[in-house]
């Protein structure tokens, strides 16, 4: 009221980014942290403990949380096709807080409440009507699964708390359909493979909407549950090798898209989706699942992604990837984050994935295929002829990338010291890719219409779901409520009576035989009245 | 002895009046429609409190009153009186003479007075045959002769059955009062086919006065043909009198034939349900529709009476009572729906009155759904109790029919409803008469307030009812 | 204070009826074009909403049973005695109602035809609702259940555009049909034992007679909501009834024969009908599973609406007709906030089809450049599809955990059902804020007024309100 809508947006921004920052710390263990549990009267005959103690299984996942919520913040300050930063920080915050609140969760409701509350605001996050629509769509049935599941569970549980699992899964009933249904929620929350048409259609989302989406929000949600809900996957034995499928899946779908996809944010989308795909298949192969490395994994990726945003801002919020015409050649600053982006992804991928060689191996291979392709793309280009945008402003939005690289050399210093020769080797055979660039001629598919429009997995269930209900209902409605109430119940009704108002018409036309022959009527049924009530 | 002569003090008014009202006639030669009325209130009015006031004086064995008789009579004449001053309406707005519509209805109200406190087959039969003859004279006013002609030739039929009935009775019982008839017919042994015979002419007879299925054509085109005024009184008036007639009649002098009698009813009153249903729906005429439903509600009176019980009796009665009431309304608001100075028959010419009438529709309104016997207002009473003494005799066939047939007179209540409130109006109305609100005030106030704690009236009604037995 | 607590039931009840009193009297010229008729009834339901929230602080919610009983000798041959009472589960259906009729108002308010009859009419259904959700003897039951029947008939056929007349009647003779074997069983209940609702399976009776009685109740109940063959009437009738305020109250009515079926349905039920439960169950399912097709299937919004109320109606009746009586208070939450919010709902699609027709255009893209009408959709239709805004959300997770207990197979085609009845919400909400091209060319319709506005985010706050504590107006 008193100040430009901007300034209080930057005080609001800061303010966040400050609390955010001493949540960090207190989460670190520099301050106490406000530990507390509420009994929560939501249902009747029910109490729920709303919990916040942090154990060691979520302190890392808040800190991972808040700090990618505080980049967010941070890039939506600096956003200069952000109008409503108030609101979406404000919404970043709520969501954050029910992402912990999930962390947190010791019981089914509050899970479920979580859940539910984040994809509202991811839902209010939205700008865009389609793409809102394929959210809520998909993220209706993955919630609408999910209670499902509880419901189920605590049907035969008794109870809701989340550690009864365990002891009384065994003894369930249904399970591989409780279990499958999980996974399906998962998925659709992760958006992985067939499951990734909501996050599609949000690819005309800015930038730092579009990555607090696809790594804060909605599929981290995913991962928790299938952290928090781990033991109901033991249950079943489809359930492995279902999570395992769809996470090659995952990988190979999310790369192949992030290599042939002209459009950057959906590329950001394809990378995310290759992300998720690698988190589940550590989750499917690892033989334990660490969660300060998750974390920082989930971090790494999200400032990976940040460089197409990068490559945006330096031409103009150009959005296709075959129109950047060689934009990293006149902004070496950012080649350079982008490279310490792509060694940050790698090194927290084989920090995450250590423990299985083969699977770090083929991930690392892969994420080095994929990034070399599309550092190189913005790299080397047909046509060098276009002018950045290179200012200030962009340097402040590539400082988080430097601050996470300082933060990884600190904290994991010792074990980077031992595999130093590895990591020079690695990125020595990175940029071979990168000079080489071995996929060169999948540039060409960028002018690809049928890849670059087609909706595939929208198309398939447009055809395959959602025609042949509406034609069974349309059916439906013709053959039970037209042909057979209307046409056969109602009107054999209506003849009825018709029959019957036409005689009783004809019995009363004005003719003086008729009122004779009720006349000899009434006499009848005296007579046999008579007969009936005397004779007999 | 003398001082129960008494007792015939509100039939002697009557006489009086009947008489002043002809020498009126004769020689006031500027009389208009409220002379008539005039004489016929001033006679009524004395004829009703002096009813009141002897109501348990009689005269020898043949003329017997008691709290029965009183009640019925009271109903007649309250119903008499006030049909009278809204009939006033329709001879001013005319301009023809009432004199032979309140002379008829005086002379009528004499005959019932007579019938009802019969205890006698003559006193009857003198009753309700002179006033069903008297009838032909009513339907011919206005020149409408359409209905006239039928009842005329059926009614001299009917009243020369009724007196052969009582002959035979007569000529082989020695008598015609209804306890000896009764003692006769107590003795199972003595029982002859003529006195069955003559009973069966009787019954047949009230049945045939009452329009009760398949005995109705002549009612349905007498309601249907005559002038307002008659109509209404013809669905309204009479059956009370025939009911109490009925009722005596079969407890107090053929209750030993009840076995075949009681079959008789009920064949004779599922019939009238069905054939009032059925009626109703296919007509569009205003009173044939509510000529017809009349038929279907006598019907669930008969069978609700029959056999005899106190709980019978008080259930027939009290929906009898929540019908007629009903019924009054709902010709009471025909005489508000009125154009050009005609009054409306058809349910074509009252589309959507209830735009201009808002308040005679709303009260057309709840005297058909009372008449269906919906909660919270009158009809309820009478459905509750039709249906707890068809459940006490486990009548649960009955029960079913009636209902059934019930929801096929919906519809042509709802065809009305339909009419009056949905579709588009296409006619002016006239202004209505400030009488026929206040009437219709009294009635609607009757159904609805009555029903919010009947216990007290529904408890006299009662102990008057069973002095019957 | 108020020393005879349950005399408040006969205030909650009389004051509707001074409602129409006043209402009636109102004047009503062509100036105010019923404005004062409709302030009327409004201040009615919210003086009656202040005296629910009194009697919610009167009453015990963990108690079992009719509290603040009061009774009335009626008759005495047969011998009648009505009785009124209220516990939580019907406290929460009766401030649901009023809320709805409320909104229901306030969607009306810029009509102006017949608006006093509209307004009598609805304090009268009103009226009637209550006493029904009141009752505690067979009769009163029976009597309010009929006597909604007229002014929802009335109702329907002046506000309800319902062109086939005899649809109407059809729709009012199979309810009259219903109403009259409840009288009909209820007589016969009456006959052998006279005991309030409570105790109605104590009653012991004949086997035959107990099968047609037990089915007349059943039947009766069962025209009220639109299970096959009744939805055709049903959803005939509703799905031209352009008035919201009439809309909602035709879709309360559903509402009586599920709360019909509860009270005389608890855990008591009679062993008799167990054969006859998973018969009913089995055309309950089916019915859910056609009617969410055809309404997912169908353009119409009006369909869509009958078709999701429909299901959930079924829900809570299943829900109810499990032999457990805990999930009871689970349905009363859970109702009390979809009752406002689907009837928020219709009166949001009430206003953008009259603003639809004033700016002669079609669905698509209306709710684009309204920023206010989009939020208050927005906000419904998610909450209707059961995300985290309502009493819905866990107290439908505890009624799934209470099928599913019963029946996986049956609760799956139920959840099926309930999916496809939101999908088609969701559906035609995304089609009025579908980003049309064409949009930018034709001029945006008027947004909700700022007090409407605001009036919807009260009754927002009032569902997340219901959300965090169902049983907030008792604390």
């Amino acid at each position: 009221m008193f100040m430009p809508r901007q300034r209080l947006s930057l005080i609001w921004g800061c303010f966040i980014l400050v609390s955010g920052a001493f949540s960090v710390a207190s989460l670190a263990g520099v301050y106490p942290f406000p530990e507390f549990s509420v009994i929560w009267n939501a249902v009747p005959n029910l109490p729920v403990i709303i919990s916040f103690h942090l154990k060691n299984i979520s302190r890392f996942g808040a800190i991972g949380v808040i700090m990618l919520s505080m980049t967010v913040v941070y890039y939506t300050i600096l956003s200069s096709d952000e109008f409503t930063k108030n609101k979406l920080n404000g919404l970043i915050v709520l969501s954050s807080v029910m992402v912990i609140s999930a962390l947190c969760a010791v019981n089914y409701v509050q899970l479920l409440v979580a859940v539910g509350v984040v994809d509202v605001i991811v839902y209010s996050i939205i700008n865009l009507p389609e793409a809102k629509r394929q959210y809520i769509y998909g993220n209706f049935l993955a919630d609408f699964m999910l209670l499902c599941i509880l419901a189920l569970i605590f049907g035969q549980q008794g109870n809701i708390n989340i550690a009864g699992i365990e002891e009384q899964s065994q003894v369930w009933r249904h399970r591989d359909c409780i279990a499958i249904m999980l996974l399906a929620c998962i998925f659709i929350k992760n958006g992985t493979a067939f499951f990734h048409t909501a996050y599609q259609k949000m690819s005309e989302l800015n930038f730092a909407r579009l990555n607090f989406i696809l790594f804060a929000a909605t599929p981290l949600m995913g991962l928790i549950i299938l952290q928090l809900l781990k033991n109901i996957l033991m249950i079943s034995q489809y359930s492995y090798p279902l999570l395992k499928i769809f996470a090659v899946a995952g990988i190979v779908w999310g790369g192949l898209g992030a290599l042939v996809v002209d459009n950057l944010k959906r590329k950001s989308v394809y990378l995310s989706m290759f992300f998720w795909g690698l988190s589940l298949s550590g989750f499917a192969w690892l033989p334990s699942f660490s969660n300060r490395r998750f974390y920082l994994f989930l971090i790494a990726a999200f400032l990976f992604n940040n460089i197409l945003m990068f490559f945006s801002k330096l031409r103009n919020d150009e959005l296709k990837m075959s129109r950047l015409c060689g934009v990293l050649q006149s902004a070496k600053l950012t080649f350079g984050i982008c490279i310490i982006s792509t060694i940050l992804y790698a090194l927290a991928w084989s920090l995450f994935a250590g423990r299985n060689l083969w699977l770090t191996s083929v991930g690392l291979t892969a994420f080095s295929f994929i990034s070399a392709q599309i550092l190189s793309d913005a790299f080397f280009a047909n046509n060098a002829t276009g002018k950045n945008n290179q200012n200030i402003r962009l340097f402040m939005l590539e400082i988080p990338v430097l601050i996470a690289l300082v933060t990884l050399i600190i904290y994991n210093k010792q074990q980077l010291l031992n595999v130093w020769p590895y990591i020079a080797g690695c990125v020595m055979v990175w940029f071979a890719i990168f000079i080489s660039r071995p996929l060169q001629k999948i540039s060409g598919l960028y002018c690809s219409d049928f890849i670059q429009k087609r909706d595939v997995i929208s198309d398939i269930y447009n055809f395959c779901v959602l025609v042949p209900i509406q034609v069974l209902g349309r059916g439906l409605r013709l053959i039970v409520d037209f042909m057979f109430i209307e046409k056969t119940v109602i009107a054999s009704i209506k003849s009825a009576i018709r029959i019957m108002i036409i005689i009783f018409r004809r019995m009363h036309n004005d003719n003086a035989w008729n009122y004779v022959l009720f006349l000899l009527t009434g006499i009848i049924i005296i007579a046999a009245s008579y007969y009936n009530g005397v004779v007999k | 002895m003398l001082v129960n002569y008494i007792a015939l003090l509100p039939e002697l008014v009557l006489f009086l009046g009947l008489i002043t009202m002809g020498l009126v006639r004769i020689f006031r030669h500027t009389s208009t429609p409220k002379t008539f009325y005039i004489i016929y209130r001033l006679f009524l009015l004395i004829s009703a409190a002096s009813t009141v006031l002897f109501y348990n004086q009689n005269v020898g064995e043949y003329f017997y009153n008691n709290s029965y008789t009183t009640l019925f009579k009271f109903l007649l004449y309250s119903m008499t009186f006030i049909w009278g001053y809204l009939s006033l309406k329709y001879f001013v707005s005319k301009n023809i003479s009432s004199f032979v519509f309140y002379e008829i209805v005086l002379f009528n109200l004499l005959c019932f007075s007579i019938a009802v406190s019969a205890h006698n087959l003559l006193f009857l039969f003198i009753g309700l045959s002179f006033q069903f003859l008297a009838n032909n004279i009513l339907l011919r006013i206005d020149a409408r002769k359409a209905g006239a002609k039928v009842l005329g030739v059926f009614s001299l039929l009917v009243v020369m059955t009724f007196a052969a009935g009582i002959a035979i009775l007569y000529f082989y019982a020695k008598t015609l009062d209804y306890g000896a008839i009764e003692r006769i017919m107590g003795i199972r042994s003595q029982i002859i086919w003529q006195y069955q015979f003559s009973v069966a002419c009787i019954i047949a007879c009230l049945l045939f006065m009452m329009g009760v299925a398949p005995f109705h054509f002549w009612f349905s085109c007498v309601v249907g043909n005559s002038i307002l005024p008659v109509s209404g009184y013809l669905t309204i008036v009479p059956i009370f009198a025939y009911f109490s007639c009925l009722v005596n009649i079969c407890i107090n002098a053929f209750y030993p034939l009840m076995d075949w009698l009681n079959q008789v009813f009920i064949i004779f009153g599922v019939l009238s349900i069905f054939f009032g249903a059925i009626g109703a729906t296919s007509e569009s005429n205003l009173r044939k529709i509510f000529g017809y439903s009349s038929l279907y509600f006598i019907g669930v009176s008969i069978i609700t009476l029959f056999p005899l019980s106190d709980q019978g009796v008080v259930a027939s009665f009290t929906y009898l009572l929540v019908y007629v009431l009903a019924m009054y309304g709902i010709y009471t608001v025909f005489y508000g729906y009125r154009c050009k100075g005609e009054y409306m028959k058809e349910l074509s010419d009252i589309k959507g009155v209830a735009t201009q009438r808002p308040f005679l529709s709303a009260a057309l309104l709840i005297f058909m759904i009372s008449l269906i016997g919906t909660p919270p207002l009158l009809g309820f009473l009478g459905k509750l109790a039709v249906v707890n003494s068809l459940l006490i005799g486990q009548h649960f066939a009955l029960i079913g029919f009636e209902l059934f047939a019930m929801l096929i007179l919906v519809c042509a209540y709802l065809k009305v409803i339909t009419a009056v409130y949905f579709e588009s109006r296409n006619n002016m109305f006239d202004v209505v008469d400030r009488g026929v609100y206040i009437c219709l005030l009294i009635n609607v106030i009757l159904i609805l307030v009555v029903i919010i704690n009947p216990k007290y009236l529904m408890h006299d009604v009662e102990m008057m009812l069973v002095e019957v037995f | 204070m108020i020393e005879n607590a349950s005399v408040l039931l006969l205030y909650i009840m009389a004051v509707p009826f001074m409602g129409i009193i006043f209402t009636a009297l109102s004047k009503d010229s062509s100036l105010s074009r019923g404005r004062n008729a409709l302030s009327v009834g409004i201040l009615t339901v919210i003086a009656n909403l202040l005296l629910l929230w009194i009697v919610a602080h009167k009453i015990d919610h963990s108690g079992a049973g009719l509290q603040l009983v009061t009774s009335f000798e009626w008759l005495d041959t047969p011998k009648i005695e009505l009785l009124l009472g209220i516990d939580v589960f019907s406290l929460s259906l009766i401030a649901a109602i009023h809320f709805a009729i409320l909104l229901g108002f306030i969607g009306v308010r810029n009509n102006n035809y017949r608006m006093k009859t509209l307004v009598i009419l609805t304090l009268m259904f009103l009226e009637m609702v209550i006493g029904y959700l009141l009752s505690g003897d067979l009769f009163s039951f029976y009597i309010f259940f009929e006597a909604m029947l007229l002014p929802l008939f009335m109702l329907v056929g002046i506000y309800g555009d319902v062109r086939r007349q005899e649809t109407l009647s059809r729709f009012f003779m199979y309810n009259l049909l219903g109403a009259m074997l409840l009288f009909v069983a209820l007589c016969i209940l009456f006959h052998y034992q006279n005991v309030t609702i409570h105790d109605i399976s104590r009653v012991t009776i004949k086997h035959n007679i107990a099968i047609v009685v037990w089915s007349a109740i059943f039947i009766a109940f069962l025209s009220r909501i639109p299970i096959w063959p009744f939805h055709y009437w049903i959803s005939s009738v509703n799905v031209n009834i352009s008035n919201p305020l009439v809309f909602i109250i035709a879709n309360i009515i559903p509402l009586t024969g599920v709360y019909g079926l509860i009270r005389f349905f608890p855990l008591t039920a009679p062993g008799i009908l167990e054969p006859y439960l998973l018969v009913l169950k089995i055309i309950s399912i089916v019915t859910m599973i056609i009617i969410a097709l055809i309404g997912f299937g169908n353009r119409d919004i009006q369909y869509k609406i009958f078709s999701y109320m429909t299901v959930f109606y079924i829900l809570y009746l299943l829900g109810a007709l499990l032999p457990t009586d805990a999930l009871l208070s689970n349905i009363g939450f859970s109702i009390f906030s979809w009752l406002i919010i689907i009837s928020a709902i219709e009166v949001m699609v009430a206003y953008l089809e009259k603003e639809k027709q004033r700016s002669n255009r079609s669905d698509l893209g209306l709710l684009n450049n309204v920023s206010r009408s989009s939020i208050v959709m927005s906000f419904f239709v998610l909450a209707a599809v059961g995300m985290p805004l309502s009493s819905m959300f866990l107290n439908n997770m505890l009624i799934f955990s209470g099928l599913f207990s019963y029946n996986l197979k049956m609760t799956m085609f139920i959840l099926t059902a309930i999916i496809l009845s939101c999908l088609g919400l969701l559906q035609y909400m995304f089609y009025l804020r579908y980003p049309s091209e064409e949009n930018n060319k034709v001029t945006a319709i008027e947004d909700i007024s700022i007090p409407v506005f605001v009036f919807f985010v009260a009754i927002m706050l009032l569902m997340v309100t219901s959300f965090v504590n169902p049983l907030w107006y008792m604390e």
